[in-house]
């Protein structure tokens, strides 16, 4: 039996005529009444009505229309909805004249232009004319307006808003307007998707209002890294007895990352108050998606709420909770700075809640890592398997034809022919991990990282760009260009291309080993089993020190060195890049620095430096992770 | 066209899957009257401008399945004796048993189940229309497998 016998099953099942005619019946018989001059929308059965809360949301279109127009632009459509049930929106659609004598600053300038608001106009306090004004003519022109095609409605009564972000345009999505700050005065909770050169941005924007002026209380910023194969992430907000649940996920291709944050208003400010951070890269740790952890206590299952109980309990009494039940946790951290931090022994030890009644068990979670590779084939559009030569640099050396290299806009010497054979060796080795892409998946704007451009007849002929979020574009001599999206060996992973060719080519230099770190396929398996960490320099062994403790968990990241500076205490000139090896241990994180300058650096939890080193000059190094 | 055309219109395109979706979901016939009904209700009262076939499709899809969930929050019937409804809409023995098995899916199950293998929709397409993230839908095809293989007890999708 296959899928076709379930298919054939349901689509056997038909809707009765008189179903058809009843219900053409009464679109009829409403039709004839909103003839008669009746509003539909007051005869739909069901529909929810007007609370005291309101929450509007913003259309493209309109702000096209109003961005265009140069005017103000109010928002395509205003709804209220109640505070319990967001699954209901009651629109009635007004005339844009309509809007014009609750809202005197907000200008229509084009017709036909139409906002659906489900309330009577006269209803909208003064405050609220001030925030959609100041929403029309401030945040609109400097953000625009994020799609609402995008929107998914939520069965939770107290979604906020619940976004899959990829198609996402980019601007204002959301707003809502009441007393965060516990003063009496309405408040305005503006959410905002926005973009910055390295990542992703849900901004969520606090604003008071005094006398006529509306000003910024305070700001958080939920960010995503930029990382090719960002290809299926969620963001969702609800409010929870007066607290913002954040719940943020991204799922590149060998696992999953989760998380969420809760976060208060205290003193007119944002507080992160709990980050609980799931991650599943290689072998998962553990996944989670809902709000409810479910612990596998001796005594039988135990279902926690973990949001509502540290609302409710504070951080020291979900600690005793976890002692009581006998959860063993690596860790929870419980401060003012960091909130609420529980680190998982091990998922042997846990079984976690993830939608309403589904247990994930540690068996779940071995099927669901393998689950998600198969789904990943079926729904990822892969146009065809890349096996070619991107472009053949060695044999434009041997024609004689100069090879530019470009880092960072800063022009290196023309590559020899052994090292375009070295790259061309780089590039085929790697070429199982491209995927061509639609052109108009290139998300980023930003300039190439680095460019490899072949000269002839003193003509750029063809060339490869690498950009800094790991798209490959490729023009070719016969005039044809593709681009390519590098997603690591493994899929898509933190690892670089940059990063790994930069190693190759750093300061016009050749690696003698050019054998990346740490070795393909090995490095995203947990492991109980210590780690040792090797660098090499043209001297040979310069340094091998142990992870102290078991690893849980590592991850490889390529950074710029502004990026790291506050956890760094050299200064360094700003364009170096560096390699960080984090490991997550039962103890906390270890994280392993090498940077190009000759700087290895060991540190413990972001901050502790146990060991310093420095390379004997500033030559390529290679790296090597391995088990004790 | 006027509303009743394009309701009409609609009606013939998809009331059919709309019905299905619902039937499975609620398993009870008049409760999924009242679920097309009202979807088409509010095709006829609150519909965007639709970008595409598909878009309009799956505009449909979300808020039929949001007035089954609120159904299925308020209801007053009770679902029909399932064999009565299996009688009623399996066009042979072996659909019939298939059905039998799908409905004793939770309801969660069903409603990826049906997206997903029926209606052809990619997990990230079902994540947009029920709200949740694609994880969760792929852990919920997952899980609906497993039951459905267990409860139809044969090798199965």
């Amino acid at each position: 039996m296959d899928k076709n016998k379930l298919e054939k099953a349901v689509k056997g099942i038909k809707m009765p005529e008189e179903t058809a005619e009843k219900i053409i019946a009464k679109c009829r018989e409403y039709e004839s009444s909103a003839a008669d001059g009746e509003e539909y929308s007051e005869q739909v059965s069901g529909v929810e009505k007007a609370e005291n809360r309101i929450v509007f949301r913003l259309s493209a279109a309109a702000a096209a229309l109003a961005v265009a127009a140069g005017g103000l632009g109010i928002t395509a459509y205003l709804s209220r909805r109640p505070e319990k049930n967001t699954n209901h929106l009651d629109e009635v659609e007004v005339d844009s004249t309509d809007i014009q004598h609750f809202t005197n600053s907000i200008e229509i300038t084009e017709e036909p232009t139409t906002i659906e608001i489900s309330a009577e106009p006269d209803k909208y306090s003064e405050t609220e004319k001030m925030y959609y004004s100041f929403i029309a003519e401030n945040l609109i022109p400097k953000y625009g307006l994020a799609s609402m095609e995008e929107f998914t409605q939520s069965e939770s009564d107290e979604i906020y808003m619940n976004f899959v972000i990829p198609s996402q345009t980019l601007g204002v999505v959301s707003a809502d307007i009441s007393d965060y700050t516990g003063d009496g005065k309405e408040d305005m909770l503006a959410v905002i998707y926005d973009e910055s050169e390295g990542s992703y941005d849900w901004r969520l924007q606090l604003y008071s209002c005094k006398d006529e002026d509306v000003y910024m209380m305070s700001e958080y910023v939920a960010y995503y890294d930029k990382i090719c194969g960002f290809n299926d992430s969620y963001f969702s907000l609800q409010k929870v007895s007066g607290k913002l649940v954040i719940h943020t996920e991204y799922t590149p291709i060998d696992g999953g990352v989760s998380d969420y944050t809760i976060l208060g208003i205290y003193e007119n400010d944002f507080s992160e108050e709990v980050k609980l951070d799931t991650y599943s890269y290689g072998g998962i740790e553990f996944y989670m998606s809902g709000e409810k952890i479910e612990f596998d206590a001796p005594e039988g299952l135990t279902e926690k709420e973990w949001t509502s109980d540290y609302i409710e309990y504070g951080c020291a009494e979900i600690e005793k909770k976890l002692n009581e039940l006998q959860i063993k946790y690596m860790s929870l951290h419980c401060s003012e700075n960091s909130g609420l931090v529980i680190n998982f022994e091990n998922p042997e030890q846990l079984t976690l809640y993830t939608e309403n009644d589904y247990i994930v068990t540690p068996d779940d979670c071995t099927n669901f890592h393998e689950y998600f590779y198969s789904e990943y084939k079926e729904t990822t559009t892969t146009p065809e398997k890349i096996n070619y030569q991107l472009i053949d640099f060695e044999a434009l050396a041997q024609e004689g034809i100069p090879v530019r290299y470009t880092l960072s806009d800063k022009p290196m010497p023309d590559l020899t022919p052994e090292q375009c054979r070295l790259l061309d060796e780089f590039i085929s080795a790697a070429a199982d991990a491209f995927e061509l892409i639609p052109a108009e998946s290139r998300s980023s704007s930003s300039e190439p990282a680095m460019k490899f451009e072949a000269v002839r007849n003193g003509d750029i002929s063809c060339y490869m760009y690498i950009y800094p979020d790991d798209y490959v574009y490729i023009m070719k001599e016969d005039g044809t260009s593709a681009l390519y999206c590098y997603k690591g060996p493994d899929g898509y992973m933190n690892s670089p291309l940059r990063t790994r060719i930069e190693t190759v080519f750093r300061n016009g230099n050749i690696a003698d080993n050019a054998a990346f770190y740490p070795p393909f396929g090995n490095f995203s398996k947990m492991s109980s089993e210590p780690y040792k960490v090797t660098v090499f320099d043209c001297e040979g062994v310069i340094h091998v020190g142990e992870v102290s403790g078991e690893v849980l968990h590592h991850a490889f990241y390529g950074y710029n060195w502004t990026e790291c500076e506050d956890v760094m205490t050299k200064t360094e000139p700003s364009d170096i890049n560096i390699i960080r090896i984090e490991f997550l241990t039962i103890d906390g994180y270890e994280t392993v620095s090498v940077d190009n300058s000759g700087y290895v650096t060991w540190y413990v939890n972001s901050s502790d430096t146990v060991r310093n080193y420095q390379l004997n000059d500033t030559r390529p190094f290679d790296m090597i992770i391995s088990n004790v | 066209m006027n509303d009743t055309g394009r309701v009409s219109r609609a009606v013939g395109i998809y009331g059919d899957m709309l019905y299905r979706i619902s039937i499975v979901l609620l398993k009870n016939h008049a409760d999924s009257e009242d679920a097309v009904q009202e979807t088409f209700i509010k095709y006829m009262l609150k519909s965007p401008d639709f970008s595409s076939e598909n878009h309009e499709k799956a505009w449909l899809i979300t808020v039929c399945t949001n007035n089954c969930r609120d159904i299925l929050r308020k209801r007053s019937r009770t679902a029909e004796d399932s064999e009565e409804i299996l009688r009623n809409i399996a066009v042979d023995e072996e659909s019939h048993e298939i059905l039998e098995a799908l409905f004793a899916l939770p309801d969660k199950f069903r409603i990826v189940m049906m997206l997903h293998y029926v209606e052809g929709y990619k997990v990230n397409e079902i994540a947009k229309i029920i709200g949740k993230t694609s994880s969760a839908v792929k852990m919920r095809l997952s899980k609906g497998r497993t039951l459905l293989r267990g409860l139809y007890g044969k090798e199965y999708l």
